[in-house]
């Protein structure tokens, strides 16, 4: 039977979890709310899917590729997000034969697709939808091509008539608040929610990943669940119903109650988490919805790094800027004798852009730092730029990179499509720099970062070396427009 | 890079082949102006016979889009594997009515 997932919930019902990944991968009980679909699935025995994304889709296709490692042969398409059923079906290029099942891969579901189809056997009507306690199940079994109550299978429902089959096992959480979402997590932690959890039962109540270092007795009462390579203090305490995710580190005495971890976090000495979804330095209190950014990193911290500009990489940058302006010192010397000559009272001119160092904002969230670079105030681009050179030696700039902007232009980036451009590192030379037209639009800039980001690679960038310094030499770099 | 201008309809058709790069981008971007401001709301754009697109083309695809949001009409897009990889790897098909031939994209701006 031909199945469709539809997983392209834009995730605005669970901010801040959403914005940097998207429903289908956020982890939930040490998996990917998606690895939970795809094995329910599994265990109704349905080996293939076609599977409908919107934000972050090439993430996504990459953690679960062809399929194989669930047993499954996946094939995916895209969506603008959240767009109807209807017409989700009708951009497929292979619409699915009938009698075919179509369901949200972004909701949780446990034991109820079988059951579902087992009841659907027993009917002969074109369409039937999965009701779970008496609400939408966000599941349907077509019998014809585009039925109309496909409709409510959309996120924002326009309700349809059709038949409805209750499931009276199992269970079906529409994850629609972070509240959902932390009882979702609780309950499959505590057996409520039966899902395959990767890891053993090393404890009554605790179920363990791969790698990770936890005392037995630090659950004091309730259920845990730890995911995997993570390490939790002997001292710590755990009780009610917990979460926590993969590579999280909990230190000495921290006590957590009824709460989810989610990866990557650090949890301070003493620290009492109670009731709360920790992600990063963030605390999110499940009963106000208020989200709280801790900046002592002691306390709470984010152990993700951020890969614009750590390690070895940075080094060798500056390292690179400082070698290259050791080579434009005759160039330095033209500038000097180009700009008294020209502009002998006003020979600088000051910009502040946007640059590649990290730092806390008053929120404790990493934002990218603004430095101030001069610019010569002479018309020849090649002289003109040479002081960015210092700004690479700082490490505000990388040698090849997108095309720096201001904070003020940064901020209008707004689209999922304008903030991919901004994961770019800034470059003093990059495609941007070097292909596109000083009077191109802003789109065609940003859209140039955008390749440069999706295609990176350390290849490229040496070209982009090279490229630039022919360009040195070109009539555009001395005569051309700035 | 060659442009070929159709009409179906009400639907305004506009079938590109071959590379669209940087230097095709300002005959491109100036057909699709003049189709949107002309047309009645409707316009196709078929990519199924373009080997590559590059940022510049995309720019193209972006202002006629803009520019038929304002006339409150609708572009939809017709992509090669390539076009597609590349419009996913951007993340512009969160912004894209995209459908997968020519006769699904005629029968979805014939339906309004």
């Amino acid at each position: 039977m031909d199945v469709i997932v539809l997983a392209d919930r834009k995730g605005q019902e669970l901010l801040p979890l959403t914005d940097n990944t998207c429903i289908p991968l956020l982890p939930l009980a040490g998996k990917t709310l998606l690895e939970h679909t795809l094995e329910a699935l599994v265990q109704a025995g349905l080996r293939q899917a076609h599977i409908v994304l919107s934000p972050y889709a090439e993430e996504v296709k990459g953690y679960f590729g062809t399929g194989e490692r669930w047993g499954m042969a996946l094939t995916y398409s895209t969506s603008r997000g959240e767009e109807s059923a209807v017409q989700v079906l009708a951009s497929l290029a292979n619409p699915p034969e009938s009698p075919f099942l179509i369901l949200r891969g972004d909701v949780l579901r446990s034991n109820v697709i079988g059951e579902f189809l087992a009841q659907a056997e027993t009917s002969t009507a074109a369409c039937l939808q999965a009701q779970f306690a008496g609400d939408n199940a966000f599941m349907m079994l077509c019998r014809e091509p585009r039925p109309a109550a496909l409709a409510n299978l959309d996120w924002e429902q326009t309700l349809q008539a059709c038949e409805q089959v209750e499931i009276a096992e199992g269970v079906v959480n529409k994850l629609d608040s972070l509240a959902a979402f932390h009882q979702a997590n609780l309950a499959a932690a505590a057996g409520r929610i039966r899902l395959l959890l990767p890891g053993l039962q090393t404890a009554l109540g605790m179920t363990q990943g791969r790698n990770s270092q936890v005392h037995p007795q630090s659950l004091k009462q309730g259920a845990a669940f730890i995911g995997a390579y993570c390490n939790v203090h002997p001292s710590v305490e755990l009780s009610g119903e917990v979460v926590i995710g993969d590579h999280v580190i909990i230190d000495q005495c921290a006590v957590i109650t009824d709460s989810v971890i989610m990866p990557h976090s650090y949890i301070g000495e003493m620290v009492e988490v109670r009731n709360a979804i920790v992600r990063g330095n963030e605390l999110i209190r499940v009963d106000s919805g208020a989200v709280l950014k801790i900046t002592d990193a002691f306390l709470l911290a984010d152990l993700n790094t951020n890969p614009i500009h750590q390690g070895l990489g940075s080094v060798y940058n500056r390292i690179l800027g400082a070698l290259l302006l050791i080579l434009s010192l005759p160039l330095w010397l033209l500038a000097s004798i180009a700009v008294l000559l020209k502009n002998p009272t006003a020979p600088l001119n000051k910009q502040v852009l946007r640059g590649n160092k990290i730092i806390l904002d008053d929120f404790g969230l990493p934002q990218r730092a603004e430095f101030v670079v001069w610019q010569l105030n002479v018309t020849m681009p090649v002289l003109r730029y040479l002081p960015r050179l210092l700004a690479v030696i700082s490490g505000d700039l990388r040698v090849v990179g997108g095309l720096p902007v201001s904070i003020e232009q940064a901020v209008q980036r707004m689209e999922d499509w304008e903030k991919f451009a901004d994961q770019a590192p800034a470059g003093l030379v990059g495609p941007t720099h070097l292909l596109i037209p000083v009077n191109a639009t802003a789109e065609e800039k940003l859209l140039s970062d955008s390749f440069y980001w999706a295609n990176f690679s350390i290849q490229q960038d040496f070209r982009y070396m090279a490229q630039a310094l022919r360009a040195v030499f070109s009539r555009k770099a001395w005569f051309g427009e700035v | 890079m060659v442009i070929n201008e159709q009409k179906h309809d009400d639907i305004d058709i506009v079938v590109l082949s071959g590379r669209f790069v940087m230097a095709d981008a300002p005959e491109v971007r100036e057909r699709l102006k003049t189709l949107v401001e002309a047309g009645q709301g409707k316009l196709l754009v078929n990519m199924e016979s373009v080997t590559f697109i590059d940022s510049s083309a995309c720019a193209v695809l972006i202002s006629a889009f803009k520019a038929m949001q304002l006339k409150t009409g609708r572009l939809v897009l017709v992509n090669s594997p390539i076009v597609q990889s590349l419009i996913e790897l951007t993340r512009l098909h969160t912004v894209f009515e995209i459908m997968p031939n020519a006769e699904a994209a005629i029968a979805a701006l014939a339906a309004g």
